[in-house]
């Protein structure tokens, strides 16, 4: 087993517009970008959270420095900055978009609600009113824009995570199998899980590469890098990937931003070949000191034990 | 990468005859597994590939009289599926499935897997001029060497990376080799020499030669056989070392077993010390020990690679328990 703290904070300042058009459509521009780890869904599921929409209504645009300024994809901070600007923007349409309901509704905007591409009365949801109806007729598309929020300046906040493995090891040829890992993780408010779970897979089989094969090797005499190529460099290969199982704590901590939300860039990385090694010396009882765990180190390892007295 | 001429011949006599080119640098490509990348990595610069897969009729296993024949272009995953070869040669199943991926053993061939040229980093850096490629010194003997010979280096301690070789000499194979002149056979243990004989190859083919055919004795009833390889990782991986082991069994006393061993030495390393030290022996695991120690004190590992030592030691034991399952 072993555990992970990490900020997971967003960038204060972070900003994104949102734009409603007078068919109904909706768009959101941030000027950030998506390596892998779901950004665009993310803004799409806030967006459309926020408005009673769904996440393929929204349509996304980023990866462009004209638009709204973000910061780089990195430190974990991509989801908690992006995040709460899209929703502070979204919320702000909400506002609007009641205002107009609430004349047709002929009733305070406080009463109405967003749900379902609607905006509906909240005390009889028989009266309400399709949301592009309302838009309908726009002279122009409204645009709202959104900016991230200060950290509170009271309290620290982290990430925090654990990770458990399960691993058989050869004592005869140092070979270590990982069987089973599971991971829990408190990033806050999930903001989607099949994202975030592939998230921690990710982190799980880097850590579980890096921390059984991945090995730069370096010649002293010609300076250079014996293995600079995928045969020689090891990575982990399909059948090296045990069974997987993310947790979330899910915990909303609404003082942290307006989505109570958290980052999972590092977090699940950050244990992952420490709960590996863990589980090694549990199942030898020697520790093997340095990443990677080959067999050569394995087994130097378990000769240290024995010459113990 | 150079450009080079490609020829498609229609015939064994016509290969022969594009080898025999003078003053032209001529390689025969089967699968092209390990060719294109010697070609692409900057190693060998081809005037002329020849596409053996071009020649009709090089790809079959035949049972014969006295002998099943492997055409040297057949694949090496159907070597793996053949259903004789998987009632008769269970060591050729065991060590033709777990070469590289299913991509490359479907591209790949038995006469390819046995020519390819070693793995040793240093020797397939295109910058690095050692021993093998005309040098005067091996880089591995004193610089990185984890994979690197525990037998017979010195001049090179490139390992041959062959899965199927190690088995072909524990089955006793012979290989038919074509030429301008006709043919001739080896015995496959005779195919590879050490790199004292030539540091420059690992066998002893001739430039106008091409190895058309592999043959192998019939099994006997009481035979037994099988391959171990330890790799590093779940698949997708070169011998660390490995152990193909064939052996007569009456019960389960050894009556007669040949042991050839991968990863560990520049050829395939048959250990005849180990095999007189088992003749008339259990196929136990503590007898299998007790002779791979005979062998494993004549290693000379280098400053990396002697955890492989251990490694033959288990995989020659796991071997020999493997035949009574």
């Amino acid at each position: 087993m072993a555990s992970q703290i990490w900020p997971g904070a967003g960038v204060p300042g972070t900003l994104a517009d949102l734009r409603i058009y007078s068919d109904g459509s909706v768009e959101v521009e941030c000027g950030t970008q998506d390596i892998g780890t779901g950004t665009r869904t993310h803004i799409a599921v806030v967006a459309a959270d926020t408005l009673g929409l769904e996440p393929q209504d929204i349509s996304v645009k980023i990866g462009n420095s004209d638009y709204p300024w973000a910061p780089i994809s990195g430190g974990s901070l991509t989801t908690p900055s992006v995040g709460p600007a899209v929703r502070d923007a979204a919320l702000k349409a909400a506002e609007y978009l009641k205002g107009l309901a609430s004349k047709k509704l002929n009733t305070p905007p406080a009463d109405i609600l967003l749900e379902n591409k609607k905006l509906v009365l909240k005390t009889d949801p028989s009266k309400a009113i399709e949301i592009r109806e309302v838009v309908r007729g726009l002279p122009r598309p409204m645009v709202f824009h959104g900016e991230r929020s200060e950290h509170p300046s009271t309290f620290a906040f982290q990430t925090f995570g654990a990770h458990f493995a399960e691993v058989e090891v050869d004592t005869e040829t140092g070979k270590i199998k990982v069987k089973k890992v599971v991971a829990a993780h408190d990033v806050g408010r999930v903001i989607n899980r099949q994202t975030a779970e592939s998230q921690v897979l990710g982190g799980i089989i880097q850590g579980l590469s890096a921390g059984l094969f991945e090995e730069k090797l370096m010649d002293p005499e010609t300076g250079t890098m014996v293995n600079p190529n995928l045969h020689d460099y090891k990575i982990a290969t399909a059948l090296d990937i045990p069974e997987i199982i993310p947790i979330f704590a899910d915990v909303v901590d609404d003082r942290l931003n307006n989505l109570g939300t958290k980052g999972l860039g590092e977090p699940p990385r950050i244990p992952s070949s420490a709960a590996i090694a863990n589980a090694v010396y549990n199942a030898i009882g020697v520790h093997v000191r340095e990443i990677p765990m080959t067999p050569a180190k394995v087994l130097a390892a378990l000769k240290r034990k024995e010459a113990k007295p | 990468m150079n450009s080079f001429q490609y020829g498609k011949p229609t015939s064994l006599e016509q290969v022969t005859s594009f080898l025999a080119r003078e003053n032209a640098n001529v390689f025969v490509m089967a699968g092209g597994t390990d060719l294109l990348g010697e070609i692409k990595e900057g190693l060998i610069e081809p005037d002329l590939v020849i596409d053996l897969k071009a020649v009709p009729g090089l790809a079959y296993i035949k049972k014969e009289k006295d002998a099943v024949a492997i055409g040297a272009l057949t694949a090496v995953a159907d070597l793996a599926e053949d259903p004789m070869i998987r009632q008769d040669y269970r060591v050729l199943v065991e060590a033709a499935k777990v070469i590289a991926s299913p991509q490359l053993r479907n591209m790949g061939t038995v006469g390819g897997n046995l020519c390819q040229r070693p793995r040793c980093w240093y020797y397939r850096d295109a910058r690095v001029v050692c021993s093998k490629k005309g040098g005067s010194k091996c880089y591995a003997e004193k610089g990185r060497n984890k994979y690197h010979a525990i037998f017979a280096g010195g001049i090179c301690y490139a390992v041959y990376p062959s899965d199927l070789a190690p088995a072909f000499i524990a089955l006793e194979a012979i290989a038919v080799i074509a030429s301008p002149q006709g043919e001739r056979t080896i015995p496959l243990a005779e195919f590879y020499a050490p790199p004292i004989v030539n540091v420059r190859k690992e066998n002893v083919l001739g430039k106008q030669e091409v190895v058309k055919e592999i043959r192998i004795p019939l099994a006997k009833k009481n035979e037994k056989s099988t391959y171990q390889k330890f790799i590093e990782r779940g698949s997708w991986d070169f011998a660390v070392v490995s152990a193909a082991v064939k052996a007569a069994l009456s019960g389960a006393t050894i009556e007669d077993i040949r042991i050839v061993c991968g990863g560990v030495a520049p050829i395939p390393w048959r250990l005849k010390k180990v095999e007189a030290a088992l003749k008339g022996k259990k196929a136990t695991e503590s007898e299998a020990r007790k002779a791979a120690k005979i062998a494993l004190a004549e290693a000379a590992p280098l400053a990396e690679n002697g955890y492989k030592i251990e490694l033959l030691e288990t995989m020659i034991a796991r071997a020999v328990v493997a035949l009574g399952k």
